[in-house]
Order: C-alpha cells, then sequence, then structure tokens
C-alpha cells in the first residue's frame, strides 16, 4: 500500500525526508522523494499548487489508487497565544477543511484512532493576520488543506486521506525561519507515523474473494476468449460465486487459456462451459 | 514507518456530526449527551459528509459516526412497490433515520446510500405535521393513513440513543385514522414495554433461520431473542407482525425455512398475531449493483438472479416455489387475508 505524503515547503519536508530515509526521485516532473511504500512530494505553497502535486502524485505512482494520502504541515491558531489550551507545536488531525475562497466544507473520514487531538483548518488564499481571526471559524489555518484534499478526494476514499498539521504561530508571527520549521515538524513525527500505522490498520471493507492469481487467469481468458466487457464482468461475477459458495479455490479453467477462438459463436460457445463448470446451482 | 498496528479504530459513534441548524433541538442535546465523549463536528449541511464520493460503506460499518441533521421537506414517501402494502390504500413510509446499527449482508441501504453513517433527523414535529396533514388528504377515507415508519433503518433498535418509537406511539394514539407499522430485528421491546398499547401502532418482527442471523445479520437479535421480545409484546396486548422476509435462497432453504416457522409457532401463539408478511429477496437494479461493487465477500449477492423491469430477484420458478412453500404453511395457522406477499 503506497503512502503518499503532499508537503507545501522544503523545510517541512526535510524531517520527513531524513526520518523515512527518501532519497529524490529525479524521474518526476515535481520534487519527489521516495523509498520503498512512501513517497513525498514537495507541493509549494497554496491550495492550487497543492491540488495540482497531489492529483500528480496519486496518479503517478503505480496503484496511487490504493494509497493512503497524508498532507503534513505547519498552520496558524486562531487562539491568542497564552489565551486557551493550544500551544505551538501543538498537533493536529484535521477533521473538518474550510476553504476560505469558495465557503465550501470537506470531511475526511476518521475511522483509525490516532494519538493526535483534532481541529478544524481554514484554508486562505492569504496569511491571515490576527486582526482578521474572527472571520473565520475557531481553529487551524493554512494554505494548502483544501486544495490537498479536493485532489486526493477525486481518486481515494476520504478514510484514505488525511491532514496532519503542526501549530506554528497564533497568526502573531510575521516569518517563520526554516529551522524553527523543521524543528516543529520533526517533534510531530513519531505521531505522524502512529497516525499513518493506525490509517493502514483500516481496510476498505467488502474484501474481494479474488485473488490477484484469479484476477490474472480471468484476465487471461477475457484476451483468449474475446470476451466483451460485459461478459469479462460476468466471469468475474461467475467466479466469485463459485468460491463463496463452495468454499473452495477457484477451478482448474487453464485449458481454455490455450483454446483458439476464429470466431464470436465459437468464444460464446466456450464461456457457456465455463458457466457450467463454475454453476453452484 | 514501523508498520506497528499499535492502533485501531474508532468505534461506533467516537464522532457527532451536527449541523448548525440542528444545535438547539431537544433530541441533538439529548444524543450530545448520551455520547458525551464523542468528539463533534459542525456541518452546514449534512450531505457535505454523508454524501462525500468514494466512500466506503462497509469500512465505515466498523465505526459508524452520527449525523444530526433538519430534514427541510419530503415528510411522507408513497409505500414502495417492493414493499407489501396489507391492502392499505393510504400506504406511506418516512424516514426518520438514515441507515442501521445492524449490518445485514443483504441490506438494500448498502446499495441506496452512500454512506454508511446514520442520520438522525431531529425535527420531529416536522413530521407529525406532514403527517396530520396526510391524514387529512388521504384519498380512501375509509381507511386509515397506514405508515411505516421503520424502513430504511431499525428505529426500535436505536430506541435507547433516540425514542421515537415512544414518540410515535404517543403520537398515534391521538390520531384515529392513523396507522402506524414499527419493523425491527432487535430485541429490544423493553425500551417501550412500559407503555400501554394501542391497535394504532402495529410492532413488526422480521423473523429469519437461526443460521441466516447468526451468519448474515450482523449485529441483529438472535431468532431467540426476537421471538422473546415477540411474546413479550404479545402478552402486553399489542398488534404484532411477523414478517418472513426477505426469504434467502441458502441452501436447503425448505428445510431452513420449515424450521424457522415450527420453531416461531412452538413459541408464539399464532391466533395472537395480527398478521404475517412474507416476500423473497428482490432489489432495485441500481442498488444491487452498487452492493456487488462495494463487496465482492459475501454469497448472497453472487447468486442466481434475474432481472425483472428494474428489480433484481430469484428466477420465477424458484421464487414461486419459495413463496408457495412459505404460504401454505402460514395457511395452516392464518387466513389469506392475514397473509402479505410480495410476488
Amino acid at each position: 500500500m503506497p503512502i503518499l505524503l503532499a508537503v507545501a515547503l522544503h523545510p517541512e519536508a526535510r524531517p520527513v525526508i531524513e526520518r523515512f530515509r527518501l532519497k529524490q526521485d529525479a524521474s518526476f516532473a515535481l520534487p519527489v522523494f521516495r523509498r520503498d511504500e512512501v513517497w513525498l512530494a514537495v507541493t509549494g505553497t497554496g491550495r492550487m499548487k497543492s491540488a495540482i502535486a497531489t492529483a500528480y502524485l496519486v496518479t503517478q505512482v503505480e496503484k496511487g489508487e490504493n494509497a493512503i494520502l497524508f498532507n503534513l504541515g505547519i498552520a496558524g491558531h486562531t487562539q491568542k497565544a497564552g489565551e486557551g489550551p493550544v500551544e505551538v507545536g501543538d498537533r493536529f488531525l484535521v477533521n473538518k477543511i474550510s476553504e476560505q475562497g469558495t465557503g465550501r466544507s470537506f470531511y475526511p473520514d476518521l475511522l483509525a484512532r490516532t494519538p493526535l487531538a483534532e481541529s478544524a483548518v481554514t484554508t486562505v488564499e492569504r496569511p491571515l493576520v490576527r486582526a482578521d481571526a474572527d472571520s473565520v471559524e475557531p481553529g487551524l489555518i493554512d494554505m494548502e488543506a483544501a486544495g490537498f484534499y479536493q485532489a486526493g478526494a477525486a481518486f481515494l476514499p476520504p478514510h484514505r486521506i488525511g491532514c496532519v498539521k503542526v501549530v506554528s504561530d497564533h497568526l502573531e508571527t510575521p516569518r517563520l525561519d526554516k529551522n524553527t520549521v523543521g524543528e516543529l515538524i520533526a517533534g510531530a513525527l513519531d505521531d505522524f507515523e502512529e497516525t499513518i500505522a493506525a490509517y493502514r490498520t483500516v481496510s476498505d471493507g467488502g474484501r474481494d474473494v479474488l485473488t490477484d492469481a484469479d484476477v490474472r487467469i480471468v484476465e487471461r481468458l477475457r484476451s483468449r476468449l474475446r470476451l466483451t466487457a460485459s461478459r469479462h464482468r460476468m466471469l468475474s461475477d461467475l467466479v466469485r460465486a463459485y468460491k463463496l459458495h463452495t468454499g473452495s479455490d477457484m477451478p482448474d479453467l487453464s485449458k481454455f487459456t490455450r483454446v483458439t477462438i476464429k470466431t464470436k459463436q465459437e468464444g460464446d460457445a466456450q464461456f457457456e462451459r465455463i458457466r457450467d463448470i463454475l454453476s453452484v446451482g | 514507518m514501523n508498520g506497528s498496528e499499535i492502533s485501531s479504530r474508532w468505534g461506533n459513534f467516537s464522532h457527532l456530526y451536527i449541523e448548525r441548524g440542528a444545535i438547539d433541538y431537544p433530541f441533538t442535546r439529548r444524543i450530545r449527551d448520551r455520547f458525551a465523549k464523542a468528539r463533534v463536528v459542525e456541518i452546514d449541511d449534512y450531505k457535505a459528509v454523508f454524501a462525500r464520493p468514494r466512500q466506503q460503506f462497509q469500512a465505515q460499518k466498523e465505526s459508524m459516526k452520527l449525523i444530526l441533521a433538519v430534514k427541510k421537506d419530503r415528510f411522507l414517501y408513497d409505500g414502495s412497490g417492493h414493499s407489501q402494502d396489507f391492502s392499505f390504500e393510504n400506504f406511506y413510509y418516512n424516514t426518520l433515520m438514515f441507515n442501521c446499527v445492524y449490518n445485514c449482508d443483504y441490506c438494500y441501504l448498502q446499495g441506496m446510500y452512500p454512506s454508511a453513517n446514520i442520520v438522525v433527523f431531529v425535527n420531529l414535529e416536522d413530521y407529525f405535521t406532514a403527517t396530520r396533514d396526510g391524514i387529512r388528504d388521504r384519498s380512501n377515507r375509509s381507511q386509515p393513513l397506514y405508515q411505516c415508519i421503520s424502513y430504511d433503518t431499525d428505529l426500535l433498535a436505536f430506541e435507547s440513543v433516540v425514542p421515537y418509537c415512544r414518540a410515535w406511539i404517543e403520537f398515534a394514539r391521538e390520531e384515529p385514522d392513523l396507522l402506524v407499522e414499527i419493523r425491527t430485528k432487535s430485541a429490544a421491546y423493553r425500551a417501550i414495554g412500559d407503555l400501554p398499547p394501542t391497535d394504532r401502532v402495529i410492532l413488526a418482527w422480521t423473523l429469519s433461520p437461526e443460521p441466516v442471523a447468526a451468519r448474515y445479520e450482523h449485529g441483529a437479535a438472535s431468532l431467540r431473542r426476537r421471538l422473546d421480545a415477540v411474546q413479550s409484546a404479545i402478552e402486553d396486548g399489542w398488534p404484532v407482525r411477523l414478517c418472513f422476509d426477505p426469504v434467502l435462497a441458502v441452501p436447503s432453504w425448505k428445510s431452513v425455512y420449515g424450521e424457522l416457522l415450527e420453531e416461531t409457532f412452538r413459541r408464539i401463539d399464532p391466533t395472537a398475531v395480527r398478521d404475517v408478511s412474507v416476500g423473497v429477496f428482490r432489489m432495485t437494479k441500481g442498488y444491487f449493483q452498487r452492493m456487488r461493487r462495494q463487496r465482492q465477500d459475501t454469497p448472497l449477492l453472487y447468486g442466481e438472479y434475474v432481472q425483472e423491469g428494474s428489480t433484481v430477484t430469484y428466477p420465477a420458478g424458484q421464487r414461486k416455489e419459495m413463496t408457495s412453500f412459505l404460504r401454505k404453511r402460514l395457511g395452516e395457522h392464518f387466513k389469506e387475508d392475514q397473509i402479505g406477499v410480495w410476488t
């Protein structure tokens, strides 16, 4: 299962790259770092850049549609410093993403129990200043989450998309230096890693009884017998029915992968023979 | 990435998603108190959570969230052609909740809804108003408004969270031209057992053979416990309906369902039962297809089915054999007009 990480800035990405010992993969058009099943894209700042890079990552990585996708980064917080429980360095799993520009909100599915507290985040177009803190829902402020989420949700179910934010300021710090950013992210990586592990334990449910080997045989039969898309679907369902009703493995259909078909009628006749073999009536 | 699996899933109702407009309703406050430790997320409209694309129904079933919302319209629907109307012409149903705490392999909700999360509509008074209007405007004045309130959910199973059965029983008591059906697979009769019975509410239990209940009706009460609940309701004087629906073409279905009927009427006096319903597995084609796309792990969705119009069901011969079998056996205990059959 690929783990895809979308991170806006190099200073945010650096501790992650070091922790997971990622190497840059120059074959990508964007800065992408990887090792084994972990892929990290440095997206750039802003929701549009985040959306583009996220969509790129999901579509370019093999089996990206099976991935778990995370956005990790720093964020401001609307609470004033010292006037509530939230402090710089606190990290949150996002349960609601509001897009200031459109007024729309998005909700990642929270199925995995993680060590993180939760918070809403509002994605803004330009950095928010303290004077404007009341114009948004109380909580985190960032510039990427809404773009990231919408891009990810075009490909993945909402329980495989997560967004983790580390509080960097209370909307009062004009600019953070790179080292501070890196330290904030580094301090969150144990929780982040545990969060990823928790997400990995959640399956999509309704697991297919067809194994990869079954799928390969069905594909070979489709090609050999020149099955239409509808017949192909039917064949897959016949195999599922056989396995589910008999509790047995798929019967040996290898002889059908060696037949030569010249006409559609011949293909249909072979298909009917397979149907008889798979019949559970 | 150490790959350890120290964390786990959230349990059910770890999160409450609450529409801003629903916050001040009494049922919302009650549910918040009931799940005091739940994380609360304020939302503008329940559809933004419930109707997200690409949700995985079965993944969500293991960690269902609760969405509290205000229903804006459509408080009364015409009775479905897939349901038995028992010759009531003013046949309606409503949706007080979307989805169910149980997880039956064959349940059409998996194909009907984009999400397994449970939506509770908290504006009960608006439903009552619509029902009063429906009673007033019903076409056949010689019959009551027949309203099923637990179709796309199991209200009694959720009664400890939101006491809607109780509220509807009290409402029906005030409405002489209303007949309410509350259908359940639960054994939670005790949740309303203190109420005096009324002939304006039918308590309906779906009964399944124990092997079917155990294997395919995840979370629902066992047959024995359902029959205990039926017996209690009858003893207290409630009109009770028994629903053998859906009848499934499981291996040796004849002996399996024969045993179900024997067990049922060994425990329950049929003369104390108001009526019974029978229907073999059937489903709207679109729902069936969506269910198959969502899950490939249950034999119930991968059998011999035919499509008739927009309905997926068993082949006509098998359907007839199954229906006739149950009809005949039930005919030993009930008059013809007491047996509602979907064919």
